[in-house]
């Protein structure tokens, strides 16, 4: 007997149309009695008398058969009295299929984004080999890399079979395309970039040694988006022209839309055909390699750091690297958020719960109703097995059509986060509901409904329904009551925890929009505008017509530029000298020979115009720059609080002399004019770096683009349509982007706001399955004890007597659960340590305040039935049994 | 439970005979269910009777374990019937069979004669 047989329609083959069979058997016996004479209705009458009932005959034959199939036929009955009985109860339906809906489609919209995000590995072959490489100072702090220490590990370590450099900037600028000037990333790339990510070009080819020199033929390699954007498809971009810096290129290739490196990147260019930089103090480079196959990361960890050591004895103070390491590059990329997506999942596996309590609360309330049609059928004689596979069947198609419409949820979820520019989520391109999602929610939907099948089912196999037909509601009740409250508790429990982490996350995202970030967070528009212009005097003549024509629009009140725009564009660092007196060549040997207390390192700021007026920085001594700082006059300097403290704790900056590493090539020292106000630039949450501000007049040769800050009376996007008049008016070949200074600060936080918004939604969820869960729980208990308090009632008891017991129970119920609760959270909140600003993860006034709003809910659910037993009236409860 | 009240039990007892008899009336020839039905009555001179209810569900169990095999033919009344026929694994059951129910029969005759003494 093969296994093929056991399916229903081989089977049916096997045994035939049995009672076609019997019918002929029939037939021939009537025939057989007609022969011997009697009567056709005798003969057929007689034939099934002698016969029996056909029917029962084929029933105890087709079980010869037994096992399997008479399961399988047996399931397909029990789904489809299934389906029957929830249409019968449509409002039960509905509600156990959207609350499970919500759940899953909750927990499988985030498990997608944590497995796209975090579990996955880059699209790249190899991936789990490529590793960002970090300097490290002598305090142990990751910094960027410079050329020449580059150079050194590529030739000095043994572990990576390919190692790369690219611009460490992540801006964006001007690059003219045949459809017109256009702002994009252009990174600068070493040659063995593409072999580090192991990247291929989907149309075209990589650069050639030829275009991988200084002085070298101009190419380019593209992104497919930005390619079907400017040039209308991936073939018709090669050969094309495009310009950016003051350099034409020509494309060569375009990658693959996987190839996302640096994430948003839209251009790159071989880093060989610009000027070298040859400071080994001049970080600001990304470096990433591929480990050679075999290499661990402890053994490439190993051979980076005893490299970058030698390194250091033997550079000494030239180079501000003391040690090195590296980290796996999804890591590097990832691991910012992963926390975030982690607590997350969690909260959803909760609400997940919570349904499922919800869903079981529902079951059980519905077998009760149910109980004497279940009796029903236990005494016509149906085995107590064949109905615990009815319930759990009947749980697996609620949870089953509960499943289908969460996937369907989750798709649309996915769709709106991977949209939502506010989520800021690393990799979020690749983020889809694939079949892992699809196998995880199906393996949740079988967990789900065995579960929610075999608790409902316990109560018929623990309380024989059949004892129900003869045992007064009451004896049920008392057996069924302890899972109910399990129930309600675990509900209660889990919705604590929920809520506790909402109102931290709450809390912290509070505090950070309480965060003063030492500049204005309106009225401020913030413009890209950076030409491509080689000339230092005609740039800086842009920038000044630009300020001057800007200024001249009705309500802007002050216009200023800067290499760095608070939380919009963040300024270059490096490392500076603190000097006795002015000089106008500090000599590269200052650097070896002073010691650790006259060095330090900030950010980078050249400023243009009204930059501080117009990001209201305020100042707090001496002055801002003004007329008397004009170009080729003694270099001024106005640096920050938290820049003076640090440099000269305890004594007045003003007319102190700073040299500024190597920024711009320009050996002129800096004297201080004026300190102004520290600025959260690092954002909100991070403390303000110490930051040092150059006038821009005075150094011409800053390499970085400047943006400008617009200081208006109204509404800053109202004046963006006539700034970018006024830049085409100036160069018609600049591309302009325009952004609101609030907006870009609200983006900065919109992590925590995506996190916080998913979190409330959750817990809001939960809170109102919780009181679903106790007014449930209550409302039965009421109606179980009806006689009870009738009793009650009639031997003289108040209304205030009966309120106080209904209440009190859903109130001791309520109780347990938050009590447990409270210590769930206490133990679980501490994971959450990393993504709370400025309060504690066991802050006593969250819990106080999650303790109260629990018990104000499950007292008001409480009470609205235990009003409804106050209205009883004894006589008629009394009577009624 | 449900099982014990219904029907089968009664088979169960005359499984294996039942079945004995069905391969060893098949062993003249295919035949349809009523007539194995005539063909055991004449065979056993009406001392056996048996029943549709036990008959077709042994039918479906011989199937089962492949012993024999059915098929669709046209009756010699021209009405289209289900054949039965032995299959070589039923044959060989029933060689099985045959030799056990001839060892029990044997037992049996034993049984009914007297006991010779000191012998058994």
């Amino acid at each position: 007997m093969s296994l093929l047989d056991w399916l229903p329609w081989r089977r049916s083959r096997l045994t035939g149309d049995l009672s076609d069979e019997l019918r002929a058997h029939l037939e021939m016996a009537a025939r057989d009695r007609i022969a011997r004479g009697e009567s056709p209705m005798d003969a057929a009458a007689h034939a099934r008398r002698e016969f029996g009932n056909p029917g029962l005959v084929q029933e105890i034959a087709r079980d010869e058969w037994g096992g399997t199939s008479r399961l399988i036929e047996h399931l397909a009955q029990d789904i489809r009295f299934a389906c029957r009985m929830l249409r019968r109860a449509p409002a039960f339906a509905m509600i156990v299929i959207v609350t499970m809906a919500l759940s899953i489609g909750a927990t499988t919209a985030i498990f997608s984004v944590v497995d796209s995000v975090v579990l996955k590995p880059l699209p790249y072959p190899g991936s789990d080999r490529i590793v960002r490489l970090y300097q490290l100072t002598d305090k142990g702090a990751r910094n960027s890399v410079s050329q020449p220490n580059f150079h050194d590990w590529a030739e000095r370590t043994h572990s990576f079979s390919a190692i790369a450099l690219m611009s460490g900037w992540t801006g964006t600028s001007t690059v003219e395309t045949p459809a017109g000037p256009t702002l994009a990333r252009v990174t600068p790339v070493t040659r063995d970039f593409f072999a580090v990510l192991g990247v291929r070009p989907q149309v075209g080819r990589l650069f050639v040694p030829e275009e991988q020199r200084f002085g070298g033929q101009h190419a380019a390699v593209i992104a497919d988006a930005f390619a079907r954007d400017r040039f209308g498809g991936e073939r018709s971009a090669i050969g094309r022209q495009i310009t950016w810096g003051n350099d034409s290129y020509t494309i060569v290739g375009v990658l693959p839309p996987t190839a996302d490196y640096p994430q948003g990147n839209q251009v790159w260019v071989p880093i060989e055909l610009l000027p070298p930089s040859t400071g080994r103090m001049s970080q600001g480079y990304t470096v990433i390699a591929r480990l050679r196959a075999g290499t661990t990361l402890d053994a490439a960890r190993r051979d980076l750091s005893a490299v970058s050591r030698a390194m250091k004895v033997e550079y000494g103070n030239q180079t501000a690297m003391s040690d090195a390491m590296l980290v796996g590059l999804r890591e590097q990329m990832v691991g910012s958020v992963r926390p975030r997506l982690f607590m997350l999942l969690g909260a959803s596996a909760f609400l997940l719960l919570i349904g499922l309590a919800n869903a079981l609360n529902l079951m059980t309330t519905r077998l009760m109703v149910r109980r004497s049609e279940l009796a029903v059928r236990l005494a016509l004689g149906a085995a107590p097995v064949r109905l615990v596979r009815q319930v759990v069947v009947e749980s697996s198609v609620l949870v089953a059509l509960a499943a289908c419409a969460g996937v369907w949820l989750a798709v649309v979820a996915v769709r709106l986060v991977v949209a939502a520019p506010a989520s800021a989520l690393p990799r979020a391109g690749e983020i889809t509901v694939d079949w892992q999602a699809l196998a995880f929610t199906a393996i949740l939907a079988a967990l789900l409904s065995l579960t929610l099948g075999a608790l409902s089912a316990s109560r018929i196999v623990r309380h024989r329904i059949r004892d129900a037909l003869t045992a007064s509601s009451r004896t049920v009740a008392a057996s069924g009551a302890a899972l109910r409250r399990a129930t309600v508790v675990a509900q209660l429990s889990l919705t604590v925890v929920l809520l506790s982490g909402a109102a931290l996350l709450g809390r912290s995202f509070l505090n950070l929009l309480r965060v003063n970030p030492g500049f204005s967070t309106d009225h401020v528009a913030v413009i890209d505008a950076t030409p491509t212009i080689a000339d230092q005097e005609q740039r800086l003549e842009y920038y000044n017509t630009l300020i001057d024509r800007v200024r001249a629009v009705p309500s802007v009140s002050a216009v200023g530029a800067g290499t760095g725009v608070p939380i919009a564009n963040s300024p270059p660092d490096g490392g500076y000298l603190l000097l006795d007196a002015p000089t106008d060549s500090i000599g590269f040997d200052a650097w070896l020979t002073f010691p650790a207390s006259r060095k330090g390192h900030a950010n980078y700021v050249v400023v243009d115009g009204d930059y501080f007026r117009a990001l209201g920085i305020p100042l707090e001594r001496g002055r801002l720059f003004d007329a008397r700082d004009g170009v080729g006059r003694q270099s001024v300097a106005v640096v920050s609080e938290r820049f003076a403290a640090q440099s000269w704790p305890g004594s007045n900056p003003i007319g102190k002399v700073v040299a500024f590493g190597n920024m711009d090539t320009d050996p002129r020292s800096f004297t201080v004019i004026g300190v102004v106000g520290d600025v959260h630039d690092d954002g909100l949450a991070a403390p303000p770096p110490p930051t040092f501000y150059a006038y821009y007049p005075q150094r011409l040769r800053t390499y970085w683009p400047l943006s400008l800050a617009v200081r208006t009376t109204g509404d800053p996007s109202a004046v963006t349509s006539s700034i970018r008049r006024i830049v085409h008016d100036v160069r018609p070949d600049v591309a302009v982007r325009a952004r609101t200074i609030d907006r870009v600060v609200a983006s900065s936080v919109g992590d925590q706001r995506f996190t916080l918004f998913i979190i409330v939604a959750f817990a809001g969820a939960a809170l109102v399955l919780a009181t679903l869960g106790v007014y449930g729980i209550v409302s039965y208990l009421v109606t179980q004890r009806t006689r009870e308090i009738g009793v009650r009632v009639a031997l003289g008891a108040q209304r205030s007597d009966v309120l106080g017991l209904v209440v009190g129970e859903g109130l001791r119920l309520s109780l347990v659960g938050i009590a447990i609760g409270i210590v769930l959270s206490l133990a679980l909140t501490r994971a959450m340590a990393a993504l709370v600003f400025g309060v504690s993860t066991t802050d006593p006034i969250t819990l106080g305040a999650v303790t109260v709003l629990l018990m104000l809910v499950a007292v008001v659910a409480a009470y609205v039935p235990g009003r409804r037993a106050t209205r009883l009236d004894p006589l008629d409860v009394l009577r009624s049994s | 439970m449900a099982r014990k009240a219904s029907p089968t039990s009664r088979i169960e007892l005359l499984q294996g005979t039942l079945d004995f008899i069905i391969l060893q009336a098949l062993r003249w020839g295919p035949s349809h269910g009523y007539g194995l039905l005539l063909l055991i009555r004449a065979q056993t001179g009406n001392v056996l009777q048996v029943e549709t209810g036990s008959l077709y569900p042994a039918l479906q169990r011989l199937l089962r374990q492949r012993a024999i095999r059915a098929e669709w033919g046209v009756s010699d009344t021209e009405r289209r019937v289900r054949i039965y026929h032995l299959t070589p694994k039923g044959r060989e059951r029933l060689a099985a069979e045959r030799s056990r129910w001839e060892r029990m029969s044997e037992a049996m005759a034993g049984l009914m004669q007297p006991p010779a003494p000191e012998e058994a």
